[in-house]
């Protein structure tokens, strides 16, 4: 896969100190990390640092990414989602509701690459519609809401092992649909 | 090995408790197979971002993180090319202080002496910081440009400090103020402390992270007080540690 390889280069050249290497990651993963933040703490200066925090926290650590625990982009949103999730911790008033409607209008700049990434967004979306409610529920409010497992358990009303079940058997629908269309 | 195939969606997720997600951590860094799944779940799990309608990010972002990169790689040049010099008491305390901050093993703390190099142990130990825990960059204005200090919140619930570099030096009787800035506004003053000639000197703060959302430092002529001397070099902080 052509993207994965340039990634894998780029996070070469990102532990080599190769400024140009962050560069091209942001232009890559820029905005779905600002949007992923956004989506999770609700503001847009909140989620600015927790982004430019991301990355730097990339650059430096770079040394640490290894691909057999995946690809360069789960790397660098697992680092963005671990950071909101903190900040969004520290804080009692806001937890976003579950998933609001997402329906991305592709812009006139998207290029051939994004456009097809766009139809990767939308394969992603009707993977995770295909879920039951229960199981959709329970990974929004665990990834977009940062709750954990006791706060998930207590607030559907079901044992901590419904939950564990819940959310394996919905990544595990979610991956067979997304292998099945990537 | 007692394997962690029944956690890695929930750690995937962020949903674990603190210690069992520690614990899964150590877990992967010794088994292969199960690293291999949380890999694929990972990947997985990072797609779930796709499902949200996308956001530009503001158009200055991308060069406030690569200008704070490159300052990382300046600072990295400029600890290179610094003489090989004996140990001096000084340094040494400050990679005592070091060590103690960021829990060095004694086998740290030999090399850390062996090698005759504190200064780039120092630049290690911040980077050890900064992955484990927070660090936000305040970069010098005005004449003080070339100035910067790192604000330096440990994973470990240890004190907070600030390691400077490149402090201009001061005129008799002033000192710099570092201050804690809360989100109504009020100056809570961290630190008073004078430049020590030495490029790298780090400053404790007296104070908790928790409830303020900015720091500055300032030039001031009384260690107590409110703030009245300008600011010289400030940066926003996320949110605090509890």
């Amino acid at each position: 896969m052509t993207v994965e390889r340039d990634d894998n280069v780029l996070a070469e050249a990102l532990a080599a100190r190769d400024l140009s290497a962050l560069s091209g990651l942001y232009d890559r993963y820029g905005r779905v990390s600002y949007t992923l933040a956004y989506r999770i703490l609700g503001e847009p200066e909140a989620a600015e640092d927790v982004v430019q925090d991301a990355f730097l926290a990339a650059w430096r650590g770079a040394g640490t990414f290894r691909r057999e625990r995946g690809n360069v982009r789960s790397w660098l949103l697992s680092i963005v989602h671990h950071r909101a999730v903190d900040v969004l911790r520290r804080r009692t008033a806001f937890r976003p509701a579950p998933l609001e409607a997402a329906d991305h209008t592709a812009s006139e700049l998207d290029t051939a690459e994004e456009a097809a990434r766009n139809v990767e967004r939308g394969s992603v979306r009707a993977a995770l519609e295909t879920l039951p409610e229960a199981q959709r529920r329970t990974i929004e409010l665990a990834y977009f809401g940062g709750y954990t497992q006791s706060e998930l358990a207590e607030l559907m009303g079901v044992p901590l092992g419904t939950v564990k079940g819940r959310m394996r058997i919905g990544l595990q629908k979610m991956r067979r649909v997304l292998g099945a269309v990537r | 090995m007692t394997h962690v195939l029944d956690d890695l969606e929930l750690y995937a997720v962020g949903a674990l408790p603190a210690d069992r997600s520690d614990a899964v951590a150590a877990h992967l860094r010794g088994c292969a197979s199960c690293r291999a799944a949380a890999g694929e779940i990972a990947e997985v799990v990072a797609a779930l971002a796709d499902t949200v309608p996308l956001r530009e990010p503001p158009a200055d972002l991308k060069d406030r993180i690569l200008a704070a990169a490159a300052e990382d790689v300046r600072r990295q040049r400029r600890a290179v090319r610094l003489p090989r010099i004996p140990l001096d008491p000084r340094m040494l305390a400050m990679a005592a202080a070091i060590v103690l901050l960021l829990g060095f093993d004694a086998n740290q703390t030999l090399r850390l002496q062996a090698v005759q190099a504190e200064r780039d142990e120092y630049e290690r130990g911040l980077a050890n910081v900064a992955l484990g825990g927070r660090t936000w960059y305040m970069a010098g204005v005005d004449q003080w440009k070339g100035s910067g200090g790192n604000l330096m919140q440990p994973a470990s619930g240890k004190p907070a400090f600030v390691v400077f570099h490149d402090l201009r030096p001061l005129d008799q009787g002033q000192l710099y103020a570092l201050w804690l800035i809360a989100p109504d506004g009020k100056w809570v003053r961290g630190a008073s402390f004078r430049p020590d000639a030495e490029r790298i000197q780090m400053v404790e703060i007296g104070q908790e992270l928790a409830g303020f959302e900015r720091c500055a430092v300032t030039v001031e002529t009384s260690s107590t007080g409110k703030r009245e001397g300008p600011v010289v070099m400030q940066s926003r902080i996320a949110p605090p540690s509890q």
